[in-house]
């Protein structure tokens, strides 16, 4: 114990050294510190002194989020259609590149790091930033990946800004393009679904991903079929769809030209209006569609008990309503029950049922049917397409549109038209949202009576087995449809004109219990595979629609029956 | 052993086995100056947090007063435990910060995505900001177990560089100029304070000019030692651009608004440069700027008063400590401290390169508010238990 006390006493000067050393340099240390603060204190007094002309300059957007990402679509399966990736603006603000060394710098560093911009581009947009009335700050690539964003910041230029951005990114390229449409750099919708249902998709993420009833498996599948049959048949332009015949929802809808994602209007685009490639011709273009029409005189006729399918006639060789002649393209030359003559399309037949209905009648079909309001299809352009018919409606009027003429409507509006009539009569009404196939639907209303719906079933399937359509018919699915080919008013030829032909075909299947509905439409199609060129449907739509239900139906789970 | 029966106290020197000091009288040893002084800086930076957020507490203020608080408590808490629980944890504490930040060295990629650059400067990696509290103790540490006689040995100044090169390293590389200086400059006070010869610091600072020599000749080469725009903030601190719009852009408008401030500052609120968005990072690296436009030469000059205070209350304080493990823990902690604002406010008024270090104390800022609370925690905490001469193993 007092050995203890022995070495703390030996050791108590060694220690009582190291504390005043302590002590004299926490002295140095606190001087240090001192004089340090003073020179921070005399620049501070130097500054407040200097009465500075305050510089107004706008300062350099490093980072700034113009909004959040918009919500992602996706398919009734859940599959991607379009999502909102984060990316950055690159521009260059030119004030911030005051010498000839800086802007050199610039240039060289940056055309070395973006793979697509050439030291060229980079001085151009330097140059013209040196304009006087031009923007300042350039444009010099959009969009890039963020980590080509975290290097050009590295680089450690004052002039770089780079403003962080969502981009829209569609999955399915061409193939949607027209249904989900685009937005603008600010991540606005412009077209199709993506202005339509603006206010859902802007809603924040948190609300999952929209999701539509389109099967990009399908959609895909009818843009390539269609794709290619513009191709066989040189056609102007095509539509292509398949709905649910029982509820309306679109599993597939396609029209031809299209464009890229990618791509926007240009001038020629906007100036050609229904021609153009931006325009959805499935949801907007209003065509008399012809022939596809008798499934509602035929339909209005057996609904009134004006005729049976198996009531023979004996109708004339030629007629004329109001000096006006309506002629078959294939004559009738012997009696045929009224289903064969809804088979082999006759137009004299067509005329005479709906004359006999009267136009009142048939005014209220066609408005029970839709036809005298949008269609409610969620894309912005569904929105202005109200059919055309005309209000003074006179006999004339009314044997013509038993065969689809003097009336304009959307192929969307057709297709769910031919569901009604075939969904027990109930109406069917588009939608490219999902439906939740557990929740309650909101009742259809009743439009044709069940009878009718069934009889209508059998007479479209005769159309394919014993009519004009059939090369539709595909081997054990039972298909059932009608083919239109109608020749389209030009006012520029100042009447029907032969070349500019729609051909359409609209088909259900399985026809006895239709599920399905597939529509095809050929703007001056042409197979010229035979000696002459031919333009009727049940050479162009027909087929392409045929291949569109075999490839189809095993995506359906609707499998041949033996 | 039993040493309470022996103690001297004519010596200061007591024994570490002394019964353990009353709750009472070590909230009457409490340095309740230090804490109001630090509370006071804390207020500053509210007023400027609202201010910055065009005057409303959210998003800064209100955050800010209970991360405040929390520090607060956590400060008294730490002060209130003896300071031989805070020693037994040193080496334990720094060998827990390093092993973390090794694991962001070879982890870190998961939170380097595109978001990191964005708050380049605000957000540092965790582990680097208790790393500056840490290296401190494990200094002070080392210099209460080594005998004052070897401090100035070679082989035993090695031991104290590797202690502090090994976690500035990583934090370069992060990379984090800023705190890296922090974490060198505390080790080499504390070095100092610890009595290292005159000849090492002098040898030292041959060696700094060697290793900036080094970063200058390195750029452009294949073993280039800093980044591009650390070399860029570097040459527009070092060329005081001919041109306010060229590089140095954020120096320029920093000083700009503190000279537009004058003597008495425009008021509360009507600082232009700050609020038409003219200064980068108002609410963290340049809220001193936004402080001497708004409050003019008197409003800095006091805020720099109070820091100033603030750093000789606690190094006074670390006089009449007994032990060293405590006197160098609680004078490093006022260094630490120190360098921290000093470099903030050199750099905004345009007397350092911008490294991105934000204000102590008066910045945004959770993790940074917290260690410095705890840091002058444990430096109250070795002045509360300042009578405590325990052992080193010197003295057995």
């Amino acid at each position: 114990m007092s050995f203890t006390r022995l070495k703390l006493r030996q050791e108590r000067p060694v220690r009582d050294r190291s504390a005043s050393l302590g002590g004299r340099r926490l002295l140095c240390l606190g001087a240090v510190f001192a004089l340090s603060m003073g020179a921070v204190g005399l620049q501070l007094a130097e500054l407040a002194g200097q009465k500075r002309v305050v510089a107004f300059v706008e300062a350099p957007a490093e980072t700034s989020t113009k909004r959040g990402p918009r919500r992602d679509v996706v398919d009734r399966n859940g599959l991607p259609l379009a999502l909102s990736v984060p990316t950055f603006e690159l521009d260059l603000d030119t004030r911030l590149l005051r010498s000839e060394k800086e802007r050199d710098e610039a240039a060289i560093r940056l055309a070395e790091l973006l793979p697509t911009v050439s030291e060229e581009d980079i001085r151009r947009e330097i140059a013209l930033g040196a304009i006087d009335g031009n923007a300042k700050t350039r444009p010099i690539e959009r969009p890039i990946s963020p980590r080509l964003a975290q290097a050009a910041h590295d680089l450690g230029i004052p002039a770089i800004s780079l403003t962080q951005r969502y981009d829209r990114r569609y999955v399915a390229g061409r193939a949607t393009s027209h249904l989900l449409g685009y937005t603008d750099i600010d991540g606005v919708g412009q077209a199709g679904l993506e202005a339509g249902l603006e206010n859902r998709l802007q809603q924040p993420a948190s609300a999952g991903p929209l999701r539509l009833s389109v099967d990009m498996r399908l959609q895909t599948l009818v843009h390539d079929v269609l794709s290619r049959g513009v191709a066989a048949f040189d056609a102007e332009g095509a539509v292509g769809l398949i709905m649910d015949a029982r509820t309306g929802e679109m599993l597939a809808m396609a029209s031809l030209p299209d464009f890229d994602p990618g791509e926007r209007p240009t001038k020629a685009d906007i100036e050609n209006k229904e021609r153009s490639r931006f325009f959805p011709r499935a949801a907007k273009g209003l065509y008399e569609l012809g022939s596809v029409f008798k499934i509602f005189t035929w339909a209005l006729a057996f609904e009134m008990g004006l005729a049976d399918p198996d009531e023979v006639l004996d109708p004339p060789k030629s007629f004329s309503i109001a000096g006006r002649p309506i002629s078959d393209l294939h004559p009738i030359r012997e009696p045929v029950t009224v289903a064969e003559a809804f088979a082999q399309s006759s137009n004299i037949v067509a005329a005479q049922l709906m004359l006999e209905a009267g136009a009142p009648a048939q005014r209220r079909f066609f408005r029970a049917l839709g036809f005298d309001a949008p269609t409610g299809l969620e894309m912005i352009e569904a929105g202005g397409a109200r059919p055309v018919w005309a209000d003074n409606w006179g006999d004339a009027a009314t044997a013509t549109a038993a065969y689809g003429h003097s009336i304009s409507v959307t192929p969307t509006h057709l297709a769910a038209a031919v569901a009604t009539i075939l969904n027990e009569g109930r109406q069917v009404t588009p939608t490219l949202l999902a439906k939740d196939p557990n929740a309650e639907q909101p009742p259809q209303r009743s439009v044709i009576s069940p009878r009718t719906s069934h009889l209508m079933r059998r007479v479209m399937r005769l159309a394919v087995t014993e009519g004009s359509g059939r090369s539709a018919d595909v081997f054990g699915l039972a298909v059932g449809g009608k083919t239109g080919t109608a020749e389209q008013f030009a006012s520029a030829a100042g009447g029907y004109v032969d070349e500019n032909v729609i051909a359409s075909f609209v088909a259900a299947f399985p026809v006895h219990d239709p599920r399905y509905l597939v529509l095809v439409s050929f703007d001056q199609a042409e197979d010229r595979s035979g000696p002459e060129p031919v333009r009727v449907a049940g050479r162009t739509a027909a087929p392409v629609a045929a291949e569109i239900i075999a490839r189809a139906a095993p995506l359906l789970r609707i499998v041949p029956e033996k | 052993m039993r040493y309470a029966g022996l103690t001297d106290t004519r010596y200061g020197g007591g024994a570490d086995d002394v019964a353990d000091v009353s709750l009472a009288s070590k909230l009457l040893k409490f340095n309740w100056l230090l804490a109001a002084l630090l509370a006071a800086a804390a207020s500053v930076g509210f007023v400027m947090l609202y201010s910055v957020a065009g005057g409303s507490l959210d998003p800064w203020a209100r955050s800010q007063i209970v991360r405040f608080a929390v520090g607060f408590g956590a400060m008294i808490l730490v002060a209130l435990i003896d300071i031989r629980f805070w020693k037994a944890l040193a080496l334990p504490f720094y060998a827990i910060t390093l092993a973390l930040l090794i694991a962001v060295e070879f982890f870190g990629e998961i939170g380097m995505g595109a978001q990191r650059w964005i708050n380049l400067g605000v957000v540092q990696l965790q582990p680097s900001e208790p790393m500056k509290i840490a290296l401190v103790m494990v200094l002070a540490l080392y210099y209460q177990w080594l005998p004052p006689k070897k401090v100035s040995r070679p082989l035993w100044i090695l031991v104290p560089l590797l202690l502090a090169a090994a976690p500035t390293l990583l934090v370069i590389k992060q990379p984090d100029l800023g705190t890296a200086l922090l974490l060198l400059a505390g080790a080499f006070v504390v070095m100092f304070l610890a009595g290292v010869s005159w000849w090492f610091f002098a040898l030292l600072g041959v060696a700094g000019g060697g290793v900036v020599l080094a970063v200058l000749v390195s750029q452009g080469t294949d073993w280039q030692i800093l980044k591009d725009y650390q070399y860029r903030r570097i040459f527009t601190f070092i060329d005081p651009s001919t041109d306010p719009l060229g590089a140095g852009y954020h120096i320029t408008q920093s000083i700009t608004a503190i000279g537009s401030g004058g003597v008495a500052g425009k008021g509360l609120l009507q600082g232009t440069q700050t609020h038409l968005s003219f200064l980068p990072e108002p609410h963290t690296d340049f809220i001193f700027t936004t402080l001497a436009e708004e409050f003019g030469f008197i409003g800095g000059l006091s805020l720099l008063c109070l820091f100033i205070l603030i750093v000789f209350v606690a190094l006074a304080s670390s006089f009449r400590i007994k032990n060293s493990f405590g006197r160098l823990l609680s004078a490093g902690v006022a260094t630490t401290f120190f360098f921290f604002f000093a470099i903030n406010i050199a750099m905004v008024t345009g007397l350092a390169p911008v490294v991105g270090v934000p204000l102590p104390l008066v910045s945004f800022g959770g993790t940074s508010m917290l260690v410095l609370m705890i840091g002058f925690g444990l430096a109250i905490s070795a002045q509360i238990h300042g009578d405590l001469n325990f052992r080193s193993r010197s003295t057995l």
